[in-house]
């Protein structure tokens, strides 16, 4: 199978008038010819296969939107190609408008002072859906979210995590092959987040649409994403699994101890470093390669009298900082599952 | 306790007024434009106007010069002082954005005031651009007397602190109606019209005149050129002055009760 | 061949989404709390402004260049018209550069329909009846009053007119509009073009000298929205320093004008620079 969305040596520069702070430098700028160039996205490549969920972080300013705008045809690229279901998005806008759904988590598209329902019949209508795949869809999607409590309430009146529904349901109701996320859970509660959570990996595993993720939720990516793109500076820094980010770039895992009875303060190990303790919990921390697991927590339970013991999984939130810092474009693609 | 004398009040609102001064100046092009705007209008204007008087030397008292120049100096003041939107404070009542406003040390009315001068002060680019054309193109000329030239600055200082009390008054109207974006356009135009802005007052019917007399418009855009044209002398000249004083006076004990009430809506009412 | 079909079928879709979109916007409209009545008077006060003025104007001067009251208030009527004919269909157009900075524009890339289509359908044209009741209004009034013998293929020509009018400032409106993709604000440029069309196309335009009417009708073709096709029917085709046919074929200048501003409009969306990151 071709993958679903393939992208090659994709660039997108921005350029500004290059006029000299000063006076009357707005003014200049409508006449002058000199610009400056900035390159929001440098080259990248990389696709995804049908069916896949993936995750697209980045730093603010990174070129993660750019790249999304140019995936949904929003952008023109200034060169490379973009290939989406077999259509160039942006020379293809009416066909590529059908084949996917998006989602913004700051702007809805939803018709602000009409009723919820209102907003699915237009879309219903706009996209020319037939009425009876129009009714199912639409009562499956209101029970696995719960809108009908709200589903004749003006948009305007609606709460954030009411509206995320609402937008949710707006991108699917017309079945796209391709779903784009973007920060769909910024904002809500934990209840509101697993619910949206529950429906995209529904959405992807249940109806196979290809979902692509962007967001700064490490939840969100644990849960749902097996694989993710990491744009910064405009290049691709990491593209591949999750887990093999984690191991390739966690060098300690924590383990945390609690005891009863017993002054944690005063655990040690030649195994592993204290990294905080007080009387009732201590945290110490080892490097998994030089260190087996197994080793240490033996080490532990057979010294001291530990009633609760939990090894802790990596830390994506810190594997990702660490990227970010370190900066190198990881070479590493996932092997095939 | 800082002391709140005259010279603290002026130093507080001065932050206002930068500010009313620095919108003007965010986007340069909208001042470039309107600058272009008014100058096409002044010199479309004056062709205008001559072509009017084509084969006649008075029209209702009035001779071509004198209408030529009236027309290009109506049209750079209402350019200077007529802005689009006179005032966020509608908008911050409609958003409930205003109880913050209210809280600040300075009176609501003398952080809008002071904001309206700095953009008018940052419109006057505009009003010099107009005036420009004006004289470039022979149509306007300067009083004839140094006397009319200084009134007709007084009066236009008087005229101008009318029309924004006005503006200021008419945005206050938000607090007690939705419909201010009709109210607002609704005004705009109306005093465009009484205020001699658009077309001298020699013009208006006679019907029209006594009417006009009463209104405050007339003390705005209408009276200051009639200065400059040097149509007002001794004691005419200084009832004008006096009437627009007046007008100021009256608008500005109005604004202040209108903000007593408005405040009680808010604060008392919840409005 | 094939693009012929493709072009076709994008029309006949664009016509099925407007239907959609604008049934979507007058219901919006009615759910506004502003009321009708001072919105619709609001869009009176612009350009009714400008019919007072003449008003008062012709009152004290009898002659304008030549022109006599009926003559101009049939000018000015047309004008008025032609903007009604403008103003209902296209005129969100105007509120373009916000649609870009709140993000609408990058959801209208993602439906479906037209980007121009979508624009103009934004919001229900509430203001703009209010022009069409001043223009059409006017119309009814001032043209049977009007020193035109009124033959059934004057009507027609004057309908074409109309049309041909609004298409003129929609044009350039449109053209305007295109720039936006690029630069941050053009508002005042749009108001600028609007203020001058709605001060001065309702004079006789020759009385600007000969350079001036030149560049009034194919610098700035304001000369096509009334004052053209009204010499036309006034029988004062002779007046003009421009060849009379020109003057037949006026409505067809709108044409030219909206052709021009919607293809330019729809090759700059290619530069669009979609706001934020």
């Amino acid at each position: 199978m071709p993958p679903i969305i393939e992208v090659s040596d994709l660039t997108k520069e921005f350029s500004r008038p290059d006029v000299s702070p000063g006076r009357f430098a707005g003014t200049r700028s409508l006449f002058t010819r000199a610009r400056k160039t900035t390159t929001a996205v440098d080259g990248i490549s990389f696709q995804i296969d049908a069916g896949e969920l993936i995750g697209f972080l980045g730093p603010n300013g990174a070129g993660k939107s750019t790249t999304i705008k140019m995936l949904t045809g929003i952008l023109v690229p200034t060169s490379g190609t973009v290939t989406v279901a077999g259509q160039v998005p942006w020379r293809d806008r009416r066909s590529n408008a059908r084949t996917i759904g998006a989602v913004f988590g700051q702007r809805t598209q939803l018709w602000y002072d009409l009723p919820l329902r209102d907003s699915f019949e237009i879309i219903r209508d706009l996209y020319s859906m037939d009425p009876v795949t129009y009714r199912t869809r639409l009562g499956q999607f209101t029970e696995l979210l719960d809108l009908d409590e709200f589903i004749d309430t003006p948009v305007r009146s609606l709460s954030l995590g009411q509206r995320m529904r609402g937008d949710l349901v707006a991108a699917m109701l017309y079945a796209p092959p391709i779903l784009y996320l973007d920060e769909p859970t910024v904002g809500l509660d934990v209840v509101a987040k697993g619910k949206i959570r529950e429906f995209v990996a529904e959405v992807n595993a249940g109806r196979g649409t290809t979902v692509i993720l962007t967001t700064h939720d490490m939840d969100d990516v644990e849960r749902l994403c097996r694989r993710v793109v990491i744009i910064d500076h405009g290049k691709i820094l990491y593209e591949g699994d999750v887990e093999l980010l984690k191991a390739q770039y966690v060098t300690s895992r924590d383990i945390v101890v609690h005891c009863t009875d017993f002054d944690a303060t005063t655990i040690s190990s030649p195994f592993a470093q204290v990294v905080s303790a007080d009387t009732v919990k201590a945290t110490l921390r080892f490097d998994p390669d030089t260190t087996a697991v197994p080793k240490v927590v033996h080490d532990l339970t057979s010294r001291y009298p530990i009633t609760d013991l939990s090894v802790l999984e990596p830390d994506l939130e810190d594997v990702i900082r660490r990227l970010y810092t370190e900066r190198t474009p990881a070479a590493a693609r996932s092997t095939d599952a | 306790m800082p002391v709140d004398t005259l010279s603290t009040r002026l130093i507080g609102l001065r932050g206002f007024y930068r500010a009313g001064y620095r919108s003007v100046l965010a986007y340069r092009s909208d001042l470039l434009f309107g600058i272009a705007g008014l100058v096409i209008q002044a010199a479309l204007t004056v062709i205008v106007w001559r072509v009017l008087y084509d084969g006649q030397d008075e029209v209702a008292g009035v001779g071509s010069a004198t209408a030529v120049a009236y027309a290009v100096l109506g049209a750079c003041i209402q350019a200077v002082v007529m802005p689009w939107q006179f005032s966020s404070l509608p908008q911050r009542v409609i958003r409930g954005q205003i109880g913050v406003d209210m809280m600040r040390p300075r009176s609501l009315i003398s952080q809008n005031l002071a904001q309206s001068l700095g953009t008018i002060v940052g419109r006057l680019p505009i009003g010099a651009g107009g005036l420009v054309a004006g004289l470039a193109l022979g149509g306007v000329q300067a009083p004839h007397t140094l006397l009319d030239l200084v009134a007709s600055v007084v009066s236009m200082a008087l005229g101008i602190a009318n029309i924004m009390t006005i503006n200021l008054l008419v945005s206050m109207t938000a607090f007690w109606t939705l419909e201010i974006g009709g109210v607002l356009i609704l005004y705009r135009f109306a005093s465009s019209f009484l205020s001699g802005a658009l077309i001298p007052l020699w013009f208006m019917p006679a019907w029209l005149q006594p009417i006009l007399d009463w209104l405050p418009f007339q003390a705005q855009i209408y009276a200051p050129l009639s200065i400059w044209f040097g149509t007002r002398h001794g004691a005419e000249l200084l009832g004008t002055l006096a009437v627009q004083l007046g007008w100021v006076v009256v608008l500005f004990l109005l604004l202040q009760a209108a903000w007593r009430r408005a405040v009680h809506k808010v604060v008392v009412l919840g409005g | 061949m094939a693009e012929t079909v493709t072009a076709l079928s994008a029309v006949r879709e664009d016509l099925r989404a407007s239907r959609i979109l604008l049934r979507a916007a007058w219901r919006a409209a009615l759910t506004y709390r502003v009321s009708f009545l001072s919105t619709i008077i609001g869009g009176v006060a612009l350009q009714g402004t400008q019919l007072l003025f003449i008003g008062v104007l012709l009152s004290k001067f009898s002659v304008i260049h030549g022109w006599r009251l009926n003559d101009i208030a049939f000018l000015f009527a047309m004008r008025l018209a032609s903007h009604a004919v403008y103003v209902v269909p296209f005129g969100a157009l105007f509120s373009i550069d916000q649609a870009i900075q709140q993000g609408d524009v990058d959801r209208y890339l993602l439906r479906p329909a037209g980007l121009y289509l979508q624009l103009i359908t934004r919001y229900a044209p509430l203001m703009a009846l209010g022009d069409a009741l001043l223009g059409f209004g006017a119309l009814a009034i001032f043209a049977p009053r009007a020193p035109v013998d009124w033959t059934p293929a004057k009507v027609v020509f004057l309908a074409v007119a109309l049309i041909g009018g609004g298409l003129v400032e929609s044009g350039m409106q449109t053209f305007l509009a295109g720039l936006s993709f690029r630069t941050t604000s053009t508002t005042s440029l749009r108001i600028l073009v609007d203020d001058t069309i709605t001060r001065f196309s309702g004079y006789p335009l020759t009385m600007f000298n000969r350079w001036g009417f030149l560049s009034l009708t194919f610098v700035f073709p304001m000369a096509f929205i009334a004052y053209l096709p009204a010499t036309v029917l006034l029988g004062r085709t002779d007046q003009l320093p421009i060849p009379a046919w020109l003057a037949y074929v006026s409505p067809l200048g709108g044409l030219v004008v909206f052709t021009v501003g919607l293809t330019f409009f729809n090759r700059m969306i290619r530069g669009y620079n979609s706001p934020g990151s």
